[in-house]
């Protein structure tokens, strides 16, 4: 799969004039950080507020200039006219940024008078239905809800078509029901040769979109991978619970002492809760042998660990690395 | 550079002006009361009492004289004149001088309070162009208002006096009245905005960088007080000076304007 985006030791300071010392004064917003993003794909940028998500956004769109870095764009280097490259780019920023006092249709002739667009009045209709607000084009920006602004600062992110588009925390500030709306439009954009990189610090909202994940902390970029890679790299021991219909019986208690696979078990009356590194293997001959022993088998089991849990993991326990 | 995306820039600023109610009530009664209002007023007493105002000015010889005012026009026309020199002109700088800070001062700082100069920094257009839009959005508004205030003012004065006039013509016919409405002007204007969206740029809002921006007219308000007492300083060749040296810091407000813009501390300040 083809590159679409490729950030290589890429550190962004910022200073503090009001801080007293160098040090002091220096602010990592990113820190020697590296990721790849490929072409189709819908990438996650996760991490908590100030941890440089935004900053990465802007470096990569060229209009914040990188203290040390590369940063290629279909495996192209932006350093020279950032703003050529940004033809091929759609932004959702955090602040919706319209021109409240202008209406809907002339935000997006604004906007979009920029780009190569063939008919831009025809695009910008039809950019204006697939947001649900065509019956709002007339209607001054300032006057919509908080939900179709959103929406609106979509139709502008896509309304020139562009291959690779940023979200900046896209459903910050929107009620559940805008919220998911927001969250079927982004979906809805993925396609084989559009990417999408979306910041977030909500986890279920990168959980339900996003192919693969960098968590990104203090500037540092913690782990990169699909959220069954960081689960499997994160949480090498699993957990199964089998439910059964009568209590564990010595015997049972006997057959699961012996099966190597199994690193601990427990308990508890009808409910056996089973540790192991493979919990796919171990599974199967658990149940065969458990049927072999006259268990009625209820229910069987796995806990899946979630984004969040990955995410508080290698927040509280893990060290950056040096 | 691409000259559209630096009409883009300005098309949009402009229906933000005209959709926003107090500037553009600024924009139309400001140039209004210094160029049709007070220079009525002005011109209604030397109709009355072109004699009096003409003794109030002490030897009315020596100043037609000094200010080559034809011997054959009749005291109404020789008022009008002077007053015109005195008054009127000078006052009529105000326009071109205030006109421009006021829309210029909206050009960054207006984006900023707006929290829209992000948006406007993701767009595929270089710094220059960005900067070239915003001039233009002051400019080209502040030179138009300039040129008709000064035929406003010029045809006002003339409608007047049109029973004295006896075949002559005033302000359209004297140079250095025409070399302020035409070149000083313009030129006034442009240097505004150049120092204007320097200020609004670097301005944390609109009302500070309008307050600070404000602070421009003040050469303006020393030449219409040099201008009172001394009827002739605005010469043609001293407003061939003036227009040269503004005209020259326009050329370096223009580097300055481009190396001080920093688009980083734009967004990084909103």
């Amino acid at each position: 799969m083809q590159t679409a985006i490729k950030v290589e030791n890429l550190s962004k300071v910022f200073y503090n004039k009001k801080k007293e010392t160098e040090k002091e004064r220096e602010v990592w917003a990113l820190n020697n950080a590296s990721f790849e993003v490929k072409k189709g794909e819908i990438f996650g940028l996760l991490g908590p507020n100030g941890a440089g998500k935004t900053t990465a956004i802007r470096c990569i769109a060229g209009i914040l200039k990188p203290y040390s870095g590369t940063i290629y764009i279909n495996e192209e280097n932006i350093q020279q006219d950032a703003h050529l490259f940004r033809k091929k780019m759609g932004f959702l920023t955090e602040n919706h940024g319209h021109y409240e006092h202008l209406s809907v249709y002339d935000n997006l002739s604004f906007f979009g008078s920029f780009y190569d667009i063939e008919d831009l009045d025809q695009r910008i209709e039809a950019v204006l239905t697939r947001m649900g607000l065509y019956d709002r084009k007339n209607l001054r920006a300032g006057k919509l809800s908080k939900g179709q602004k959103q929406r609106l600062a979509i139709a502008r992110a896509i309304l020139h078509d562009p291959q690779i588009l940023f979200f900046d925390e896209p459903t910050s500030g929107l009620d559940p029901i805008a919220s998911v709306k927001v969250r079927e439009l982004i979906l809805g954009l993925k396609g084989k040769s559009r990417t999408l990189f979306i910041n977030s610090h909500n986890l279920e909202e990168v959980q339900k979109t996003c192919d693969r994940v960098a968590i990104l902390d203090l500037g540092k970029i913690k782990r990169i991978g699909s959220p069954t890679e960081l689960r499997k790299d994160l949480f090498k021991t699993q957990e199964m619970i089998c439910t059964l219909k009568n209590p564990v019986t010595p015997q049972m208690n006997a057959m699961l002492a012996g099966i190597d696979l199994i690193k601990q078990y427990r308990v508890e009356d009808k409910k056996i809760f089973v540790y192991s590194d493979d919990i796919d293997e171990t599974t199967p001959i658990i149940v065969k042998k458990l049927v072999s022993l006259d268990a009625k088998i209820l229910q069987v089991s796995r806990t899946v660990h979630s984004l969040e849990d990955i995410y508080i993991k290698l927040m509280e326990d893990e060290e950056l690395p040096k | 550079m691409n000259f559209d995306n630096c009409v883009n820039i300005m098309k949009k600023d402009w229906k933000g002006t005209i959709r926003t109610k107090e500037l553009l009530l600024t924009i139309i009664l400001f140039p209004i009361l210094f160029t049709v209002v007070m220079p009525i007023i002005m011109m209604v007493g030397i109709l009355f009492a072109p004699s009096e105002f003409a003794q109030a000015l002490g030897d009315i010889n020596v100043l037609k004289a000094m200010l080559n005012i034809p011997i054959h026009y009749n005291e109404y026309l020789v008022g009008a004149v002077l007053m015109t020199k005195m008054m009127v002109l000078p006052m009529f700088l105000f326009v071109p001088g205030m006109m421009s800070s006021i829309i210029s001062s909206d050009s960054f700082a207006g984006e900023k309070e707006r929290k829209t100069m992000e948006n406007v920094a993701l767009l595929p257009i270089t710094k220059t162009e960005l900067i070239v839009g915003k001039v233009l959005t002051s400019f080209i508004p502040s030179v138009v208002i300039t040129i008709t205030c000064f035929f406003g003012t010029g045809l006002i004065i003339n409608l007047m006096f049109l029973q004295y006039l006896e075949g002559n013509i005033l302000i359209f016919t004297d140079v250095a009245d025409l070399l302020v409405g035409f070149l000083l002007g313009p030129v006034l204007a442009f240097l505004n905005i150049q120092i204007s969206v320097i200020i609004s740029s670097r301005s944390k809002d609109l009302k500070s960088a309008q307050g600070i921006s404000g602070s421009l007219i003040t050469p303006v308000i020393a030449v219409f007080f040099v201008q009172m007492f001394n009827p002739a300083f605005l010469s043609p060749i001293m407003v061939l000076i003036i227009s040269g040296i503004m005209g020259l810091l326009c050329v370096i407000f223009v580097r300055i304007a481009n190396k001080l813009l920093d688009i980083e501390k734009l967004i990084l300040t909103l």
